[in-house]
């Protein structure tokens, strides 16, 4: 299901323009990533939980050339599905 | 920040800026997401642009081993769910760490040394943490001296000599500052020479909100004798090239130990003094008993100090009076953040003064007689002298002030003359999660440059540390100088 797919389906569910529902998704997102940019997780019951976490650096190497990189640190997104979900698929 | 949020507050939000109600909003986020479920359900994959992709992965069975039992079993094959945020997602959320790149690591650089490297490329970021890391290991000074000096220097016994007196300095200054000796150490041995140089460095900058500058070369030799005495002839008794070894080793331990102090440098100050306090107890009397364990005990900042070094290699010029100038903005918090007069921030201090000898010698060692009066390398010792009686000099009006509170922006924002400011770029609207790293890396395409920024924008930043979003900062043109 891509985006367009997407937006088809919930403008069908939802009995608004396809138009609409494409703003809508684009300002909840936007609300979404604001909070993950302010460290803050978003916990979406019977679905699954979107958390930040910080991955420390780390000495990578590559195993051709021997060569050592130092990976830095990154702030990353994770989800974390629900037991819900994750039983729902197994 | 950091709180957890639900599809409530989530759809709260959502009504506000969308300027639904909280009803409709509310539907419209749970549709969104049973939405989501149902794409996997039919196609195990559903993108949404702004957002990411979720997609529904096969994982095969496996063996596994109970871990309590010991006994082997079967992880049954399963489909999971992973969500990969979209790119754009993913560098938000990054954006405080986007300055950092990854960096080939040279040979021959120990597993430990990306500290520097990390602390380096992050100074603006670190500049809060690294005074708490070099004010924390007071005892450890010497060791630092040590293996920068034997990097830097022909003669590496040199600084092996120096090193009691340093190490015993901080345990000697805090109980018996006030107390008065003849001229003991300088007649006890050639070793006791160069630390009274040391010395008198590491005694300025405090002691001048008592005492006036002659007094200099005398207390130190008040200071030494007390503790010295006992302190030389302990650490001496070890062969010089033992303890540099020794150091050398240690080196790494202690770099481990600096990265966890880096860490936990956000709990309470009160705390932290407490247990430096305690540690530099123990460090003590772990020295006077034991001197052989000396390194187990005790940890020096290797780190903080290397990298002082390079951001003076980099942004100062190779005069002398710049690196006192940095080395000082570092200082600066220190004392601004308790009084000068408590003996910890003093030996804090005293310490970063200590540090500046090498710095020096560095400079030195490359260019004999840069800016001062000195010439040979093997004059190394007296070179020293010279300089750091004239740094001293140059250092107390400026230790004085670092008690008040912001000397340290005003010490930053020195320009280093090698750029020209001719006219303007444009005018920057600064955003959150940037830096002022990060603007002149991005105008100017290096680091050091940032400081024309500050002095171009004197009258919009009020404190440089803290630069708040949607000041708008006018970018200066540079030329370089040639």
């Amino acid at each position: 299901m891509n985006n367009k797919e997407f937006i088809a389906e919930l403008s069908r569910r939802s009995e608004q323009s396809t138009r609409d529902v494409g703003d809508m998704i684009f300002t909840l997102t936007q609300i979404m990533t604001e909070k993950w940019q302010d460290n803050d997780s978003i916990a979406i019951q019977n679905f699954g939980a979107f958390e930040i976490r910080k991955k420390s650096e780390r000495i990578s190497v590559n195993p051709v050339s021997k060569q050592r990189l130092l990976v830095p640190p990154k702030i990353v997104l994770t989800f974390r599905p629900s037991t819900m979900l994750k039983d729902k698929f197994k | 920040m950091n709180e957890k949020l639900n599809i409530q507050n989530l759809s709260d939000e959502f009504a506000e800026s969308y300027g639904i109600n909280k009803k409709d909003a509310e539907a419209f986020v749970k549709e969104f997401f049973s939405v989501i479920e149902e794409g996997l359900e039919k196609d195990k994959y559903v993108k949404i642009k702004g957002l990411g992709t979720f997609k529904l992965i096969e994982v095969d069975s496996r063996e596994s081993i109970n871990v309590n039992t010991g006994e082997r079993f079967e992880i049954q094959g399963h489909t999971k769910v992973t969500f990969t945020p979209d790119s754009n997602i993913k560098e938000a959320v990054n954006k405080p760490f986007s300055a950092f790149q990854t960096v080939v690591l040279a040979d021959g650089v120990d597993i430990d040394a990306p500290e520097e490297n990390l602390i380096d490329a992050l100074s603006d970021e670190t500049q809060d943490e690294e005074p708490a890391v070099v004010e924390e290991p007071v005892v450890e000074e010497p060791v630092v001296e040590e293996p920068a000096a034997v990097e830097e220097e022909p003669t590496p016994i040199e600084p092996a000599e120096a090193e009691p007196a340093p190490e015993s300095e901080p345990a000697a200054e805090e109980p018996v500052v006030e107390e008065t000796v003849a001229e003991e150490p300088v007649a006890e041995e050639p070793a006791a020479e160069e630390p009274v140089v040391e010395e008198t460095v590491a005694e300025e900058p405090e002691p001048t909100a008592e005492e006036p500058e002659p007094a200099a070369e005398e207390q130190s030799v008040e200071i030494l004798p007390i503790f010295d005495d006992e302190a030389i002839k302990t650490k001496d008794q070890p062969v010089s090239h033992q303890q540099e070894v020794i150091a050398l080793k240690l080196s790494d331990e202690k770099r481990k130990e600096i990265s966890k102090k880096a860490d936990g440098s956000s709990t309470p100050y009160l705390m932290f003094l407490a247990v430096l306090a305690i540690m530099i107890c123990l460090g003590i009397v772990a020295y006077i008993y034991y001197p052989d364990l000396v390194g187990e005990d005790n940890e020096a900042p290797t780190t903080p100090n290397s990298s002082q070094i390079n951001t003076l290699k980099s942004d100062a010029e190779n005069t002398v009076v710049a690196p006192v100038d940095s080395v000082k903005a570092t200082a600066a918090p220190d004392s601004a953040a308790t009084a000068a007069e408590t003996p910890q921030p003093a030996a804090a201090a005293e310490k970063k003064e200590v540090t500046m000898p090498i710095t020096v010698r560095e400079e030195f060692v490359p260019k004999p007689g840069a800016s001062q009066t000195q010439t040979t390398q093997p004059a190394a010792s007296q070179a020293t002298q010279n300089t750091t009686a004239s740094q001293t000099q140059a250092a107390k009006p400026a230790a004085t002030q670092t008690q008040t509170a912001k000397p340290a922006a005003a010490q930053r924002t020195t320009a280093d003359g090698k750029y020209i400011i001719d006219g303007e770029i444009t005018t920057h609207v600064f955003q959150k999660g940037e830096t002022l790293f990060s603007l002149s890396r991005q105008y100017y395409k290096a680091n050091g440059p940032y400081i024309y920024i500050i002095e171009y924008n004197k009258d919009v930043i009020k404190d440089p540390d803290n630069v708040p979003a949607g000041t708008k900062l006018r970018i200066p043109k540079l030329i370089k100088k040639k």
